[in-house]
């Protein structure tokens, strides 16, 4: 069993009313904040990655940040789309999405792999290092020789680069 | 290749595009913001972020509704760069390991990072990485790990292993698919006048119906016949066509197809069952294979090792617990670097 699970009951009562108080930047209502934060610690138990954690307490403010962000956005579809029309806005979506997201993932694939090859060289090897090998900012930075702040100048410049390379074949993002 | 072509002439479209749909203003308080987005994801999504982070992540959401929006995009923008590269762009891995070696050169503290280089260097020899432009020009690909099954419109099915790119053409006078990488067991439907064709880099086969394995590494395919005649051409050679009969199998060759030879069909086909069989395989052979079913590939680092014979069966679904098992057996060690690279030696 991973150490995350067995410090689950020290973790909630030393971190529970500090990811309670920062969810709530987001989430104004103090009952929803305390039902989310309880639930991110629910969710560790169900947790399907079994690799242990590096730092517990990073690995909750994250999925707390996560669950908090998920409740905004919900917010919003609600309040944006009217009760009656939601569910068939979401059929009519769904479908929609599936066979666009054929068609349109083949060719965004294209141009995104071809972005990423004609990155600099130092730029490609910190974004892969960071996307498939997961290495961390600081990991990538002492295997390069670089400090931290360039590793995320490079990711940056990696995504941005890609983002425009989408947009200039007409995808909005 | 065509794709190439179209997308190299994309950014001229794009100045067009932009500066018609929106002023230049607009885009840059827009370009702006994404990058702002960008940063906060850069930061958050590191396992080293600290939890102060978040405060400050909260606190800059909740200042502008569209600063959620923004993160959402740069969000989905890393999730497709992630799927644009994984398993095909592993010839990058040798930008990266000349630029982990200058690094140490740099700071001989390193310790690391030497492993890393070390590993990669040694590694590239082995890895074979599927060219990221055969999935694209794929209809079915079943990527590392998968195994899928289909069924073509005139019956025949084919069953495709971990890491295999095909595309179904058919015509009126001819049923063709062209097969990029990985293995397939074909069983094609029975129809003479209509014959069934799969053009492989190497070389094409052809047959009227009949069931058979093609397994293609590098430039090399070897086809495995079960059952009916199978017709064998190389690529340069197409005047020297090679005719194959159940139960022999043969390898083409850009250049020619090499003499038929017996083969068992329950070893060769193990793998539509899930299922690896070896008898008396060179352990270089057996680690080849192995590293079919996952990413990153594995490297034998000890020359002595690369003859032992190896016999057994084994899963397919669980490639690390079988490569530690044969390890241990023939008392090697097994090393796996960041989840990219098992080394055996």
């Amino acid at each position: 069993m991973s150490s995350l699970v067995l410090q689950l009951g020290s973790l909630f009562r030393s971190e529970r009313d500090r990811l309670v108080r920062r969810v709530r930047h987001v989430v104004h209502s103090r009952t929803d904040a305390e039902d989310l934060v309880q639930d991110v610690f629910l969710n560790v138990l169900h947790r399907e990655d079994r690799r242990d954690v590096q730092s517990p307490r990073n690995y909750l403010a994250r999925a707390a940040t996560n669950a908090a962000l998920d409740h905004l956005r919900r917010q919003r579809v609600r309040s944006e789309i009217p009760d009656c029309s939601r569910e068939i806005a979401a059929d009519a979506e769904a479908q929609q999405a599936g066979t666009e997201a054929i068609v349109q993932s083949r060719q965004e694939l294209a141009i995104l792999y071809h972005t990423v090859e004609q990155l600099p060289r130092r730029c490609r090897a910190v974004f892969l290092l960071s996307r498939n090998h997961g290495l961390t900012m600081r990991e990538i930075a002492e295997r390069l020789d670089i400090s931290e702040k360039t590793v995320e100048k490079h990711l940056l410049k990696a995504m941005t680069r890609c983002r425009a390379a989408l947009r200039a074949a007409g995808r909005e993002i | 290749m065509g794709e190439c072509e179209v997308l190299a002439r994309l950014p001229v479209r794009a100045t067009t595009a932009m500066t018609t749909s929106s002023s230049p203003g607009h885009i840059e308080a827009d370009d702006k913001l994404f990058e702002e987005a960008a940063r906060w994801h850069i930061r958050l999504r590191d396992p080293d972020a600290r939890p102060e982070l978040h405060d400050a992540f909260l606190v800059w959401v909740r200042q502008d509704p569209r600063h959620l929006e923004a993160y959402d995009r740069a969000e989905s923008l890393w999730r497709s760069m992630g799927n644009a590269d994984t398993a095909e762009m592993r010839r990058d891995e040798k930008a990266i390991a000349s630029l982990v070696a200058e690094g140490r050169s740099r700071r001989r503290a390193a310790r690391v990072a030497g492993i890393i280089g070390c590993l990669l260097v040694a590694g590239l020899g082995l890895w074979q990485g599927p060219d990221a432009f055969d999935s694209l020009r794929a209809d079915h690909i079943a990527w590392t790990g998968q195994r899928e099954s289909l069924v073509l419109e005139d019956g025949t099915r084919i069953d495709l292993n971990s890491g295999t790119a095909i595309a179904v053409d058919f015509t009126d006078t001819e049923r063709r698919v062209r097969m990029f990488r990985g293995e397939a067991f074909f069983d094609v439907a029975h129809d003479i006048a209509q014959p069934f064709v799969v053009e492989m880099p190497a070389g094409s086969l052809r047959v009227t119906g009949t069931r058979f394995n093609v397994d293609l590494t590098r430039d090399v395919a070897d086809i495995a016949l079960v059952e009916g005649a199978v017709t064998l051409v190389a690529r340069n050679a197409p005047d020297l066509p090679t005719n194959l009969s159940a139960g022999h199998q043969a390898s083409v060759r850009p250049g020619s197809v090499s003499a038929p030879q017996s083969f068992d069909t329950e070893s060769r086909t193990a793998w539509r069952s899930g299922r690896m069989i070896f008898y008396r395989t060179p352990l270089s052979e057996v680690l080849a294979e192995l590293g079919r079913y996952q990413r990153g590939g594995i490297v034998l680092m000890n020359d002595r090792a690369a003859s032992l014979p190896v016999t057994g069966a084994f899963s397919t679904e669980d490639p690390a617990e079988v490569t530690d098992i044969i390890a241990e057996t023939l008392g090697l060690s097994v090393h796996r670097v960041a989840g990219a690279l098992t080394v055996v030696r």
